[in-house]
């Protein structure tokens, strides 16, 4: 694998950026490139976010055209990043809900899936800890719910049978509830390879872009509008556009909701301290909160986390971290594992939840508008079930919708390699033919995570053409490892800059508004 | 896997690496191999360019010498002692059983090295924000280490006048300051601490020409702005609100112990310092430590002297 793997498959679909002039190649900016308004859609999506990107794939099997669009300025650039990267197998579920049915579904879906789109999964198995004796009384209901749920392949142990599996745990734990096909997923590279292969199989992604509103066209068609005064056209929408979902939804007169956002502040550990913990960690849930638990990433480091914060309703709401929700983590935490206090945080990250008040997965067809779809207060398992919930969409789209579904054969449905150096196939500088091939794979520039050059360029040439720091520190690791980019983090800058003609003082952390440099153009 | 022989290998060509390699061949070892995964040697001094003003490194001569000036000087001790120095090497492992080491460059592909001493003399760097554990809020542009703006001050045509917050009060914090100053933008200086950390000499060289404004004994800092940074809020005696294009979180160096965890070497979680014990007993194999990677000192003149000593319990090791 010297060449990468993308740069031997055309890809069908455009990515373009609603960017001013200079910030990245003219070739990939929508005012240069407005055919792309000029298409009928059979299907827009707004948002790029896991769910969003979950349904383009999916969507993307079949023959149609399909729009997706997100305001941020990379796919999965929301809550859709900010998680705690599990994937649950429904355990603990509400019985009966539509979620659990869809994370319970989803959960046997996933390894086929992680496997086929090369997305680094770890069935890392996960323990409810019952730290007194009444949590102790728990655990026999949980089991039942779980079985309820349609989870059987789980067991009690008692606290000395918990302890020797994991050595580290608190010497509090009495007993504990053993749920082995709880696993850890990479969450940035599940958004990138549902996108990717969407656009491959032709979807046209536009990102920098918000959707205002929604109206019918005299040929009963939906014309998107942009606060850019741009506009599309397309035959059904799937509005899934999280917190944003609302605003949109009162331009198409969708059933009123009150949704707002509830944070989730979490702490990452450096990865001196993974070999202390090997299963997902969990607190008895009571009636108020699932808990801090404490897991494995799938890059060898261990998160703790999150809260749970309930915040006014605000367009432009920041996920931000507190001294007060540093110290829940940490207390948290350390009732599980206690020796985490001693253990250094390397960085700490907040998400912010679709919390809807009337419940959870609110999916409503032709909602105000025939044609519109509200997919909105997904949250909790949005990254497990979104490749169930996409078939459900689907086949909504179908019914409800009158969307003409003929499946492609040409469409391609996984992908050669991990966005995720060496997740599959070996690090490139374990061979030196390949590295006699391309030295660049020898240049290692991310000493943290030891990832080389030409893996940061494979990264910035690939399908999605990510143009921002962050964006290609999630596909490639680099300047997320301890010491956050101290050394390569203006490296990576400087190689996008190279990389596409793009002067470093238009090179952004998160799209235009946030550039690395302070100028006359951003002044 | 291809193995060479070596009998001595240096990780690391800063300021102690270099020195120990110095005073390693001066005593008549000659098979020496320095390493750096750098394109030049030199370590953090190296990285001083020469916009701005000069960085102040060499004290004890009585006079400032540009970061660059030092590193330039500890190529030509290198070149005349003729060390063999590869650069842009990465280690990428260690085994301190077998002294072994994987390693990585372009040149020379991936290949081991067999050693009868290792001596790691990585160096040191700068905390994370949430290691130093009293910034909150959200993550936007232009939060950087100093490190980073001495790139940027280096790789883009110079950073332009704008308001720049530094937390910190150590040398590099002063020093960092000066080079502000010298672009135009008198910086801010926000300290956790009540008194500033560096000498009064230091302080006075730097700001003796001066209008920056120190703020100590700040409690936590909130950063504030969705896509670049747009203010910090400072909790103190008062709270103070203050708009900033950048902040820089300088000083606060922590030892660089990635190899040490992978060799399984224990130390101090916090302060990443090497336990004595730890320290000792991997000596008595051939696995030496030196410079800012040992954790109890920093500094450019500091390191070189460690890498001095160090260099003779090598030799002592190797009789």
């Amino acid at each position: 694998m010297a060449k990468a793997w993308h740069s031997q498959i055309s890809i069908k679909g455009q990515v373009l950026y609603d960017w001013p002039k200079g910030w990245c190649e003219n070739k990939l900016r929508l005012s240069e490139n407005d055919d792309a308004q000029d298409v009928l859609y059979d299907v827009a999506i707004i948002g790029a976010g896991v769910v969003g990107c979950a349904l383009a794939y999916h969507l993307s099997q079949y023959q149609l055209k399909i729009l997706l669009l997100d305001k941020n300025h990379d796919v999965g650039e929301g809550t859709s990043k900010a998680n705690s990267a599990i994937i649950h197998t429904g355990f603990d579920a509400t019985p009966g809900t539509l979620e659990s049915r869809l994370v319970t579904r989803a959960s046997h879906m996933w390894p086929g899936v992680a496997k086929e789109l090369k997305i680094p999964m770890q069935q890392s198995s996960a323990m409810v800890l019952a730290l007194t004796k009444e949590e102790e009384t728990l655990l026999p209901e949980l089991l039942k719910k779980s079985i309820q749920n349609g989870v059987e392949d789980v067991r009690l142990v008692s606290g000395d049978e918990a302890r020797k599996l994991e050595p580290n745990i608190s010497e509090a734990v009495k007993g504990a509830l053993c749920v082995d096909r709880e696993s850890i997923i990479d969450p940035f590279t599940t958004s990138v390879a549902f996108a990717e292969i969407a656009v491959i199989n032709g979807a046209n992604l536009i990102l920098g872009l918000t959707v205002t509103s929604i109206s019918n066209t005299e040929t009963g068609d939906k014309s998107l509008h942009s606060s850019g005064g741009r506009q599309f056209k397309a035959r059904t929408v799937v509005n899934a556009a999280g917190l944003g979902s609302t605003t949109i939804g009162r331009s198409y007169g969708a059933k009123p909701l009150d949704i707002n956002p509830r944070r989730g502040q979490f702490l990452v550990y450096d990865k001196t301290a993974s070999s202390a913990v090997s299963r997902i960690l969990l607190p008895v849930p009571n009636p108020k909160t699932k808990g801090i638990l404490i897991s494995p990433t799938i890059f060898g480091n261990i998160i703790a986390g999150p809260t749970a914060e309930d915040l006014p309703f605000n367009e432009a709401s920041t996920p931000e971290t507190t001294p007060e929700g540093m110290a829940l983590i940490k207390s948290g935490a350390a009732r599980l594992y206690p020796r985490i206090l001693s253990e250094p945080p390397i960085s700490a990250y907040a998400g912010l939840r679709c919390h809807c008040q009337q419940g959870q997965y609110q999916i409503t067809y032709n909602d105000g508008l025939e044609g519109v779809v509200t997919l909105t207060g997904i949250r909790s398992t949005g990254l497990t079930v979104s490749v169930a919930l996409a078939e459900t969409v689907r086949e909504g789209l179908e019914n409800e919708c009158g969307l003409d579904c003929k499946p492609d054969e040409n469409a391609i449905h996984g992908r050669h390699e991990s966005a995720r150096p060496g997740w599959v196939i070996p690090r490139p500088f374990e061979n030196n033919e390949k590295l006699r091939e391309n030295p660049d794979y020898a240049h290692i520039v991310c000493f943290c995570e030891q990832i080389s050059r030409q893996e940061v360029i494979n990264a910035i040439h690939s399908p999605l053409s990510p143009r921002s720091i962050d964006a290609i520190r999630r596909r490639t690791r680099s300047a997320s490892g301890r010491c956050q980019g101290f050394y390569c983090l203006i490296g990576i800058a400087q190689m996008i800059s190279e990389s596409t003609g793009t002067e470093l003082n238009y090179i952004t952390k998160k799209g235009p508004g946030s550039e690395i440099i302070m100028d006359s153009i951003n002044r | 896997m291809e193995f060479i022989q070596k009998q001595v290998v240096i990780i690391g060509a800063g300021p102690s690496g270099i020195s120990a390699a110095l005073r390693l061949k001066q005593a008549g070892f000659k098979d020496i191999l320095l390493l750096d995964r750098f394109s030049r040697i030199g370590g953090i001094p190296g990285k001083y360019s020469h916009h701005g003003k000069p960085t102040f490194v060499r004290w004890t001569k009585g006079h400032v010498l540009h970061g660059l000036d030092y590193a330039d000087q500890l190529l030509k001790k290198i070149n005349r002692a003729e060390i063999e120095t590869r650069l842009e090497t990465t280690v990428l492992a260690i085994s301190p059983e077998s002294k072994e080491i994987q390693a990585v460059s372009a040149q020379n592909g991936f290949y081991g090295i067999k050693a009868e001493v290792i001596l790691l003399a990585c160096g040191a760097r700068e905390k994370t924000s949430v290691e130093r554990g009293r910034l909150f809020g959200s993550r936007p542009a232009r939060v950087y280490q100093t490190l980073h703006l001495l790139e940027l001050i280096s790789r883009s045509s110079g950073l332009l006048p704008a308001n720049y917050c530094l937390l910190g009060s150590e040398v590099i914090s002063y020093s960092l300051m000066e080079k502000l100053e010298h672009i135009g933008s008198t910086p801010l200086i926000i300290d956790f601490e009540k008194s500033a950390t560096c000498s009064i000499f230091s302080r006075f060289y730097f700001s003796r020409k001066s209008s920056t404004r120190r703020i100590p004994s700040v409690r936590e800092i909130n950063i504030q702005g969705q896509k670049g940074l747009e203010r910090i809020h400072l909790e103190n005696n008062q709270s103070e609100s203050i708009s900033t294009d950048y902040l820089i979180l300088s000083g606060n160096l922590i030892p660089n112990t990635e190899l040490l965890a992978a060799a399984g070497i224990p130390f101090k979680t916090e302060s990443r310092k090497i336990q004595p014990e730890a320290l000792e007993e991997q000596q008595n194999h051939g696995i030496f430590i030196t410079g800012n990677m040992k954790g109890t000192a920093f500094g450019g003149e500091r390191a070189y002297f460690s890498g001095y000593l160090t260099a003779g319990k090598i030799i002592d090791y190797l009789k």
